[in-house]
């Protein structure tokens, strides 16, 4: 899980350094090994590592955009990519590749863009 | 003192409280007197005062990193532990999610389950808050889980955490109830304590009571009652401590799998996965936390549809039947969910309409998983839409309609 941990964050801040490119991405959560999908809850071996970034371009946010952006970004790294419609100011992308999953999110109340990402799980 | 003076002693006191467990644990690993039970504790208090990252922005506009400690509102370090964590900015959140974990957590699980909180509060978007709330003795195994005793014993105290956090949060903030498994009993213990919120979620649960089949037994309005079931839930199914929240004629049954969309991706199944990234369970639960109730996706799945995972043949009953028999059968009944995610596709995507209360494999229905365009016309009085329409307070409807006339999200 190591190699795929490593393998997301890297991706999650390449990706995010192109859609705000005058900014720094923080890494804001990476805790490391989680158990999600075990049988009962909370017990059970970890299975999954989740990863966010944060970027933004605080002076003039355009979450449409950054979507936007992320998602071409997201193709040209080999990702499949959904960009959802715009859902009350809220801006999303989905995007798979081998088993990981990435949610791009942007608001219209916001500044920040945020890119989550998950590893595959290991059964 | 003012909410965010409370909040602050609040997190100062219990960091302090988890700097003194490190050294005393700490000074015993020193000394090789340490258990392996207190080094493993160790390693969890480490990890629980490790600051969290978060963004600001400097005065010249750049995007900043800052760490800050974690925010317990409580942290019982006795026995399998307990802990009470506020992700994001309580007294400044528009909408407050609280989340009650189910079986199997402790304070060495706490981490998955602020994990999950974090990305309920994604979801819910920059004017949120979520609680993680472990303040109770999760079952840690099936006998202890097929007791009611520990969310009795939970639910007042849930309930008196509920009216405390109207002291914490900004005034007019909304709270969401989010409960998963185990934890929705909890919950449920705590609405019939009294406790209070705006809105409630429950995904896979086993049931309430015996005698709750209807959220208005429970959920006093206008608080609405939002439940997922997924396909292959054998937790939901099992109906072990009462009737399905899934099948409460008055609750709202959200989708947990969008056909709308090509997202198979991010499908999902059985009993653990409502909180995957990019689900359409978990953006259902983000869109109930931030009150945007009109982009709800809805679904009506039967339990006998969802359960055709293996050749089109259900193993709905024997699955039920097995799940009220004795703990020890339970292992048993694990087995039987072992059906590929091909099929568990396949079943999501027929749907068919269960009559509330139905019981175990019975509604039926095939194509109900084509129906969401016609779902809106099906409901009438324009309550309810087709998926490809969007209505204020209206829902998306994904799946077959109920019958009876669907309400909206506030009464």
């Amino acid at each position: 899980m190591t190699g795929g941990r490593e393998f997301l964050r890297s991706e999650l801040l390449a990706v995010a350094a192109v859609v705000v490119p005058d900014q720094r991405a923080v890494v804001t959560h990476d805790p490391g090994p989680v158990n999600p999908g075990v049988l009962f809850d909370g017990r059970g071996p970890a299975t999954v590592c989740r990863i966010t970034v944060e970027t933004g371009n605080p002076k003039s946010p355009d979450p449409a955009a950054a979507v936007q952006a992320a998602a071409e970004a997201l193709r040209a790294r080999g990702w499949t990519v959904e960009v959802a419609p715009p859902e009350n100011g809220h801006y999303r992308v989905a995007a798979t590749r081998d088993g990981f999953d990435v949610a791009v999110h942007a608001w219209a109340t916001d500044w920040r863009i945020t890119f989550t990402g998950e590893t595959p799980l290991v059964s | 003192m003012t909410e965010p003076d409370q909040l602050a002693e609040k997190y100062r006191a219990n960091h302090e409280l988890l700097v003194a467990a490190r050294d005393r644990l700490q000074a015993a690993a020193d000394a090789g007197t340490a258990t392996d039970e207190e080094r493993e504790r160790l390693a969890t208090v480490t990890e629980l005062l490790a600051p969290v990252t978060a963004t600001e922005v400097d005065a010249d506009g750049n995007v900043v990193e800052v760490q800050r400690s974690r925010q317990f509102l409580k942290v019982d370090l006795e026995g399998r532990g307990r802990a009470v964590e506020v992700l994001g900015d309580l007294d400044r959140a528009r909408n407050v999610g609280v989340l009650v974990p189910g079986m199997g957590n402790s304070l060495e699980t706490f981490r998955g389950q602020s994990d999950r909180g974090d990305l309920i509060r994604q979801e819910a978007g920059p004017d949120s808050a979520v609680v993680v709330w472990l303040d109770y003795d999760s079952p840690q195994g099936l006998v202890q889980a097929a007791s009611k005793d520990a969310a009795i014993e939970a639910g007042p105290r849930l309930a008196d955490f509920l009216t405390e956090l109207d002291d914490l949060k900004a005034p007019g903030a909304e709270t969401t109830l989010i409960a998963h498994s185990y934890g929705t009993d909890v919950a449920g213990q705590a609405l019939l304590a009294g406790g209070r919120a705006d809105r409630v979620v429950m995904t896979g649960s086993p049931g309430i009571t015996k005698y709750i089949d209807e959220a208005a037994d429970f959920v006093p309005p206008p608080t609405r009652l939002y439940v997922e079931r997924a396909p292959g839930d054998y937790v939901a199914y099992s109906e072990w401590h009462g009737p399905d929240p899934a099948t409460f004629p008055d609750a709202i049954r959200m989708a947990t799998n969008d056909p709308l969309v090509n997202d198979e991706a991010v499908s999902v199944h059985w009993h653990n996965e409502y909180y995957r990234t990019n689900s359409e369970a978990l953006r259902n639960i983000g869109r109930v936390v931030r009150g945007d109730l009109g982009a709800i996706t809805v679904t009506d799945t039967s339990r006998a549809a969802e359960s055709k995972l293996i050749l089109g043949s259900s193993w709905g009953g024997p699955l039920n039947a097995a799940s009220r028999a004795a703990s020890k059968v339970y292992d048993g009944v694990v087995a039987l969910t072992k059906p590929s995610r091909a099929s568990a596709r396949a079943a999501a995507g027929r749907g068919g309409h269960e009559s509330p209360g139905a019981g175990p494999g019975a509604g039926a229905g095939p194509g109900a998983g084509s129906g969401a365009g016609a779902a809106g016309a099906a409901a009438g009085s324009g309550a309810r839409e087709g998926a490809g329409g969007r209505g204020g307070g209206a829902f998306r409807a994904v799946g077959k309609a109920r019958s009876r006339p669907f309400e909206g999200p506030r009464r």
